[in-house]
């Protein structure tokens, strides 16, 4: 059922059977002024493109390495005249923010942990047993419906309850509720690696005496290693981005990037310096980690999607 | 033995979703006010509801902007990224390469975004209005005029998610079978024709899926709002979730934020049941 890769690639590598058909259209005057028209356009296109959704990118960029002077200036430079890293030095050494750089960290690792495991148990029993009441059915109804509902409608009792328990303010609370949000995309996203998987393999562990849980730790893990990794990345991401959750459970001790970063804006009218400088610092960990598993994670992207 | 492999994620929907959306319902019925170490409930009956819906303009202003956001964000993402869809999927390089691009902005954390657009969209400093002005134009105050702010926000959520919508379209068009466009092809279809008489209709399902996800997490928006606008000037730009959370966090009334939180959900519960529907639908379990 995951398999969206796999008529790209065979579409995109196989010649088109009526090749003749294309070819002959090609010969013709008309044809051929449509086709370099479309070219231009395509390039044009593309020109545009880039620009539009280059340009905020760079710009943050831009604004990090400008001293208070510049960052002032009208109208804006478009390079830096003078680049500075003090925006960045005061972020980490004034500000303090690697204190929140540690908490986004132990917030990505632990929610990941925990989210892995328990999703991935489900997911791969959901793909594999065949549970009494349709309950295949329903409990993936409810595990996708969960992820639709506002969230304020579980985070208000969260944060009662928390405060109740004095877990308020700590990463602990963070990656409770990180939890319940990253579940779906798990369980969605490592239902159809298991599915890939030919059962045959487990089969033969079970007939030669294994547990079902050893079957499933010893044969279908390791097979669906590379689709764990990249349910595991972009775990990450979505916990290090996630805002809501953490501004509410957290004040000071336990605040993630995100929540920090914001706050500049509040705090200081906005100090635009810093502020820019966290972004880079922020969204950088999260760019290599997208470019390095890109093609699975326009899978996991794009789940609940295209799945049919 | 294979129930074993159900208990942690049971444990986590149970504790985590199940047993603070029923909180969340009695909470709505109820004053609920934070002591030391616990909570004191009083019920109301209905008095949050009919607050909500009769005597809090506020209410109907923030459900209002949310309907104006999703529509604004659902038709332009709709159309930016079906149109880049439809042209990048007959280039095979163009894909690689836009692809890697449009994927930036979707794993970006959406606050930096709204940071950026926030420096772009600066009254003074701002590149935006510094390019309005070097046409000539008189500048604009993008997120401090009321008329203005939720239109800004809009913009920069078009930026944010238009790729997302791109990816899903493009992926859906690359499964489409290749026979019905041959066919069309071999009946002198004109481009256009093809687009509405194959294309569209064999594209509709993702469309749909597209369509439906959209709609629910826009009426969810948040941290645009709260990092750009702060809901101002005044409500202006007030979302139901950024109203939620106030009344929540800063005016500590839970029993009227459950309230207005049930009223929401009720509304995406609806949508978030077709949408399922539609995606589980199509596979055998």
């Amino acid at each position: 059922m995951m398999g969206t890769e796999r008529p790209i690639a065979v579409t995109a590598a196989t010649p088109r059977p009526n090749v003749g058909a294309t070819q002959l259209q090609a010969f013709t005057p008309v044809q051929g002024l449509r086709r370099l028209g479309g070219k231009a356009l395509g390039y044009a296109l593309v020109v545009v493109v880039v620009a539009i959704w280059f340009f905020p990118i760079y710009w943050i960029g831009n604004m990090s390495l400008k001293n208070d002077l510049e960052l002032g200036a009208v109208p804006p430079t478009f390079v830096p005249q003078q680049p500075s890293l003090d925006s960045y030095y005061r972020l980490l050494f004034v500000l303090g923010f690697d204190r929140y750089f540690w908490n986004s960290v132990t917030v990505a690792a632990g929610s990941t942990v925990i989210g892995l495991f328990a999703g991935s148990l489900c997911a791969y029993s959901l793909s594999r047993y065949r549970f009494p009441w349709a309950l295949n059915y329903w409990l993936l109804f409810l595990i996708l419906a969960v992820r639709m509902f506002p969230p304020t409608v579980t985070l208000i009792p969260l944060f009662v309850f928390f405060r109740d328990l004095n877990l308020l303010d700590t990463v602990i609370a963070v990656i409770l509720a990180q939890v319940y949000f990253d579940l779906p995309f798990i369980v969605w996203m490592m239902r159809g690696f298991f599915a890939d998987i030919p059962i045959d393999l487990e089969q033969a562990a079970l007939v030669d005496g294994d547990t079902k849980f050893g079957a499933f730790r010893r044969v279908a893990v390791p097979l669906a290693a590379p689709g764990l990794l990249a349910t595991a990345i972009l775990m990450v991401i979505y916990s290090w981005n996630e805002f809501t959750f953490a501004l509410v459970l957290t004040e000071t001790k336990a605040t993630t990037l995100p929540v920090a970063t914001a706050g500049l804006v509040h705090e200081f009218g906005i100090a635009w310096g810093p502020m820019t400088a966290s972004g880079v610092l922020f969204t950088l960990p999260v760019l290599i980690f997208a470019l390095l598993v890109q093609r699975n994670l326009i899978r996991g992207l794009t789940a609940g999607g295209v799945k049919g | 033995m294979e129930w074993l492999f159900l208990v942690p994620a049971m444990v986590i929907l149970l504790t985590l979703v199940l047993f603070p959306v029923l909180s969340s319902i009695l909470f709505s019925f109820n004053r609920v006010e934070l002591r030391p170490g616990a909570v004191a409930l009083s019920p109301i009956g209905l008095d949050n509801y009919q607050h909500a819906l009769f005597e809090d303009g506020t209410f109907w202003k923030a459900a209002g902007n949310t309907a104006f956001f999703v529509a604004g964000v659902v038709i332009f993402e709709t159309l930016i990224g079906l149109g880049l869809a439809l042209v990048v999927s007959q280039h095979a390089r163009l894909r690689r390469y836009l692809t890697s691009l449009l994927l930036i902005p979707l794993v970006m954390p959406p606050v930096v975004i709204s940071l950026a657009w926030l420096t772009l969209y600066d009254f003074r400093g701002g590149v935006i209005n510094w390019a309005l002005r070097s046409l000539g134009l008189s500048p604009v105050q993008w997120l401090s005029a009321p008329n203005l702010a939720m239109q800004s926000v809009v913009i920069a959520d078009i930026w944010h998610l238009s790729p997302f919508v791109f990816l899903i379209l493009l992926a859906g068009l690359q499964a489409l079978p290749i026979e019905p466009f041959e066919a069309a092809d071999i009946d002198g279809a004109t481009p256009w024709q093809k687009f509405r008489d194959v294309t569209l209709p064999l594209l509709s399902p993702v469309l749909l899926v597209v369509l439906l996800l959209r709609t629910i997490d826009g009426a969810r928006v948040f941290d645009k709002i709260y990092v750009m606008t702060g809901g101002g000037p005044g409500t202006s730009s007030i979302s139901m979730i950024m109203h939620i959370y106030r009344q929540a966090f800063r005016v500590l009334d839970f029993g009227y934020a459950s309230a207005m939180s049930v009223l929401m959900l009720m509304v995406l519960i609806l949508l978030a049941v077709i949408y399922v529907r539609l995606v589980l639908g199509r596979q055998s379990l």
